[in-house]
This record gives C-alpha cells, sequence and structure tokens, in this order.
C-alpha cells in the first residue's frame, strides 16, 4: 500500500501555561490513507476539534508529528506552512464565508490568494458551483443562501485550490437531517470522482456510518478504538464505543431472553451492511447466534440466526426495521435453532 | 445683532472652514490611526500575529493621547503646529491638533470594528494558506467595512465637536464665530445659527454614515 497522505505520530497537544495545562489531545496516532473517507468521532470536549486543526497546523502540536504527504509539518517554514495548507481544503460548522463577498468571490478567495489572475479564478469558481450544484447562484451574498447552499459555497471554496484532502470540523452539524444527508452525499461523491481524501470530524454516529470507510473513536484525547466503520459497528470494543453506537440501550440490555429470529438473505447487495444498519437504526445491540452467508456474484445468499434484546420497544422496533427492509424474518424456538 | 449680507458671508465661510478642518484632520488622522488600529487587533494576543509589546507600545500611546482633553491638547501642541503650519492661528493651525486628538480615538474606534469580524472566518482564511498581509486586506478590512463606515461618521461628529473648541484659541470656522460672537459679545442670535448650523452637519454626516453603512453591508437584504 502507498504511504498514508496523513500520518500522525504521537501528537499531544494542551493549552494554557504549564502550572494549569489542559491536556486536550495526549497520544494519538493515526494512518490515514490516500483516497479514503476517514471518520474521527467522539463526544464535545473529546479533542476532535484540536486534532483537525493539528493536522493543518492552525494549532501548533505541543510533542509528536504530523506528516502530510511525505513531508514534516513542523519542519516547515511559514512560507512552506501556507503552500502545504492549500493542499488541505477545510470546511466549517458555520461555514465561514466571508459575508461581504458573493458565493463567486467566496470561491475565489484562495486561488486570489495564490495571485491566480481573476478571470482564471473566476471561470474555476464557476465549474466548482457546478460540481456542488450551485449553478445560478453566483452573485449571491451568503445572507442569501440557506445553510446547506452556505455549506456547498464552503466545500467549493476549499476545493478550489485543488487540494489532497479535505478536512470537515463538524460540518454537517448545523444542518437539518436533509440538508445533512444532501451535504453527505456531495463528499461521497467528491471522494469517488476527485478521488481526494476526506477526513471527517463529528459526534454524530449517523454521519460516520454514512460515508466513512474506517473511524477513530477519540475519549479524552486518546483514541480508544480504531478501525473499519462496519466492523466498529458489529462489535465496539471500547466502553465510549459502545456509548456512542448503542447509546444509552447499552446499559440495560439482558440476552439469553431466548428471542431468536431467522433472517434470510435472498440476494440483496452483499455490500450493504443490514446488521449494522439494524443496530444503528434501533440503537440497540443485536446478538449473532449463527450466521451462513455467502458472497454470490455481488449478493449476499444464506441466513443468519439472531437474538433480540429483552426489552420490548425494542425488540419491536428492531423488527419492524427488519420488516421495512425487506429482509423475511421468523420468530424461532430456542430449542429448534 | 445685525444679520446683514456680511454676517452671512461670514457664517458661510466659517461653514466651509468647518467642513475643512473636519475632514482634512479626519483623513490624515485615518492615515495614522486605521493603521494603528489594525495594529492593536493584530498583534493583540489570540490575534493573527501577536506581538505582546508592540500591542501593548501602542495601547499605552493611544491612552496617553486619548487622556489628554482637547482644549488642553490644543495648547500644548501650539510649538508642533508652528513649526508644521507656520501659524497657531486660522483653521489650517487647527488640523495638527485635531490630527494628534482624533488618530488615537480613530485606533481605538478601528480596534473595536475589526474585533468584530468572527475569528472562524479568519481562521478559514488561515487555512486556505493566507498570510497575515491578505488576512488584513482580503478579511479583515472588507469583512468590518460596514462598521467602518459607521465609525467614521461617529468620529467625523465627534471632531466636529473638537474643531468648535479650537475657536477659544483662535482657531477658525464656525465655533470661532460662536464663542467671538456669542461669548465675548453675548450675540445670542448668531450663536444660535451657528449652532443650528453644527447640528445639520452632524445630522448629515451622521445620517450619510449610516446609510453608507447600511448599502455597503451584504449580511442584510
Amino acid at each position: 500500500m502507498a504511504e498514508p497522505i496523513i500520518s500522525i505520530r504521537h501528537l499531544r497537544k494542551t493549552f494554557g501555561d504549564p502550572r494549569a495545562e489542559v491536556e486536550a489531545i495526549r497520544d494519538v496516532s493515526i494512518d490515514i490513507e490516500r483516497g479514503e473517507i476517514y471518520g474521527i468521532i467522539g463526544l464535545s470536549g473529546a479533542g476532535k476539534s484540536t486534532l483537525v486543526r493539528c493536522i493543518n497546523y492552525l494549532e501548533r502540536p505541543t510533542g509528536g508529528q504530523v506528516i502530510f504527504d511525505g513531508k514534516n509539518m513542523a519542519e516547515l517554514t511559514p512560507t512552506q506552512l501556507r503552500v502545504a495548507r492549500r493542499q488541505m481544503g477545510m470546511i466549517f460548522q458555520q461555514f465561514q464565508l466571508l459575508e461581504q463577498r458573493t458565493a463567486l468571490r467566496n470561491v475565489t478567495f484562495p486561488l486570489e490568494i495564490q495571485g491566480v489572475r481573476r478571470e482564471d479564478a473566476e471561470k474555476r469558481a464557476r465549474e466548482l458551483l457546478k460540481i456542488v450544484e450551485l449553478e445560478g447562484r453566483e452573485q449571491a451574498y451568503p445572507a442569501q443562501l440557506s445553510g446547506g447552499q452556505k455549506q456547498r459555497v464552503a466545500i467549493a471554496r476549499a476545493l478550489a485550490a485543488n487540494p489532497k484532502v479535505l478536512l470537515c470540523d463538524e460540518a454537517t452539524s448545523a444542518l437539518d437531517p436533509n440538508t445533512t444527508a444532501s451535504i453527505l452525499e456531495l463528499l461521497r461523491r467528491l471522494n469517488r470522482e476527485m478521488g481526494i481524501t476526506v477526513v471527517v470530524i463529528t459526534h454524530e454516529m449517523d454521519v460516520i456510518s454514512q460515508i466513512c470507510d474506517r473511524v477513530a473513536i477519540l475519549d479524552k484525547g486518546v483514541i480508544a478504538e480504531e478501525g473499519k466503520v462496519s466492523d466498529i459497528f458489529m462489535a465496539p470494543k471500547s466502553r465510549i464505543g459502545k456509548e456512542l453506537i448503542l447509546g444509552d440501550a447499552v446499559q440495560d440490555v439482558h440476552f439469553r431472553t431466548g428471542k431468536l429470529y431467522r433472517l434470510s438473505f435472498d440476494g440483496r447487495q452483499s455490500g450493504e451492511p443490514v446488521i449494522s444498519n439494524i443496530v444503528l437504526h434501533a440503537k440497540a445491540p443485536v446478538n449473532i447466534m449463527f450466521a451462513e452467508t455467502r458472497d454470490v456474484g455481488g449478493t449476499a445468499r444464506g441466513q443468519m440466526l439472531i437474538e433480540l434484546p429483552d426489552n420490548e420497544a425494542q425488540r419491536r422496533d428492531i423488527l419492524q426495521y427488519i420488516q421495512y427492509i425487506g429482509i423475511p424474518c421468523e420468530e424461532v424456538d430456542g430449542n429448534d435453532a | 445683532m445685525t444679520l446683514d449680507a456680511a454676517t452671512w458671508q461670514m457664517l458661510g465661510k466659517g461653514f466651509f472652514e468647518t467642513l475643512y478642518m473636519v475632514f482634512g484632520s479626519t483623513l490624515i488622522g485615518y492615515l495614522i490611526g486605521l493603521p494603528l488600529g489594525v495594529l492593536l487587533v493584530v498583534t493583540r494576543k489570540g490575534g493573527i500575529h501577536p506581538i505582546s509589546w508592540v500591542n501593548a507600545v501602542v495601547g499605552v500611546i493611544t491612552n496617553i493621547f486619548r487622556s489628554i482633553p482637547f482644549i488642553i491638547l490644543l495648547i500644548m501642541v501650539m510649538p508642533v503646529t508652528r513649526a508644521i503650519v507656520g501659524t497657531t492661528l486660522g483653521a489650517r493651525a487647527v488640523i495638527p491638533p485635531l490630527v494628534i486628538a482624533s488618530a488615537p480615538y480613530i485606533a481605538r474606534v478601528v480596534e473595536g470594528e475589526l474585533s468584530e469580524v468572527d475569528n472562524g472566518v479568519i481562521e478559514a482564511a488561515k487555512s486556505m494558506g493566507a498570510s497575515d498581509w491578505q488576512i488584513i486586506w482580503k478579511v479583515l478590512l472588507p469583512e468590518a467595512k460596514p462598521s467602518l463606515l459607521l465609525g467614521a461618521a461617529l468620529v467625523l461628529t465627534t471632531v466636529v465637536g473638537y474643531s468648535c473648541m479650537s475657536g477659544f484659541v483662535g482657531g477658525g470656522g464656525l465655533g470661532d464665530i460662536a464663542i467671538r460672537y456669542g461669548y465675548y459679545r453675548y450675540d445670542l442670535a448668531i450663536m444660535m445659527i451657528t449652532v443650528v448650523i453644527l447640528i445639520i452637519i452632524v445630522q448629515l454626516i451622521q445620517e450619510a454614515g449610516s446609510r453608507l453603512s447600511k448599502k455597503s453591508d451584504r449580511r442584510i437584504r
């Protein structure tokens, strides 16, 4: 495998003076591969925003290293650092558009900074606004745009300088669910079509499950666990992981209930993480007792025996969801399983 | 009391002298005060380029000049005025003290206005690789433009008041007329007329400032 685009080694960041310092990041090491969508999730105060700001050195780490595209960020001169930052686009929860500039001129901003000729910059900006589906709104000011549209302008602006990485700091946290979905879809599309690496910082598990390939769970300045999203969703190991994925349900779950159900897979896309989706939807754990599925030409065939929690409401919710996604399901007696 | 043609002519001359003093000194005041205001915002703790000693020095100097009452400053800077203008009488002679008084005031007003620019926007510009200069020219000043315009109206109206005080030391303009006729000769009518003209000037400046500010602001509409 090629070298990671971003390699974070033993990163540490403290704030305040030595007597009363706050350790925002204690010891974080992660590798973000080229072309992937990497999620960093944590509760508020976990250090996510600090971590992402250390990647482009908006915050200078107290210790450890950030290697971006083979370059050690700590060793760059101020000028080189600015050049490196241009290769990392960034979007924010509050969009941070220039309020006194039109959408078009917001997108040309990073190009102006680099000294690109105005007409060239505007040509590129128009293309980008088209990509983010804002054609026709070039002359609108941010105040005239909706939250989702503002974030689209911000995305176009972040892409203007052709960055290798897009850093998203709680980019959908200020948006309603529908707008969130459309922005996530846009990010996914940009990732696929342009091959840009995307780093997503969020406190929402849904965001991770919808677009991320891999995820790191950050808790109190350290990585609690890291891995493929599907793996972490199926079996979160850390306490914080369970809390984020299963929510409050994690405490009051009793298995060995004998509530067994058989799911039959009859050719749905095997790429679809059915069990993860069930778990995410119901925010309740599912115990897999037995499974035999086979990938046949891109479709999953087989069956699975799952045990559902004792909680009546959770069980009903799960069964309704299973019915909704159209997977045949039947309750089986514990004895003939 | 005589409101003959000569009196009106004198009032007309005073009116233009006042405008000349106010706009001339405010313009020069901004040439000095605006960079100082930028410097105060940029070099402060948490600013885009913190240098604490520069911030402290500029801060103390502005505070010193801001603490001297203008009427006293007028007398204190007379040697400077004579050195620059060649005289301490007339409208031109009031410009140096007005500049010295307005520049630190402008610096503080500008500092306040630039502080309103959202830190997040500045951070976004940094993330795009903007240099400190680019942040000042392309983010701080343009984003603060509506409040800078409003602030300019505030400064101009304050300087109108200052310019009138200069009448006590023979400064010229409407203040000079009001003091000479109204105070020394008890000519209430002329004093009232100058006051009305001053009120109109202040109203016009304020109205123009508010309108320009509103017109330039893209956040509302």
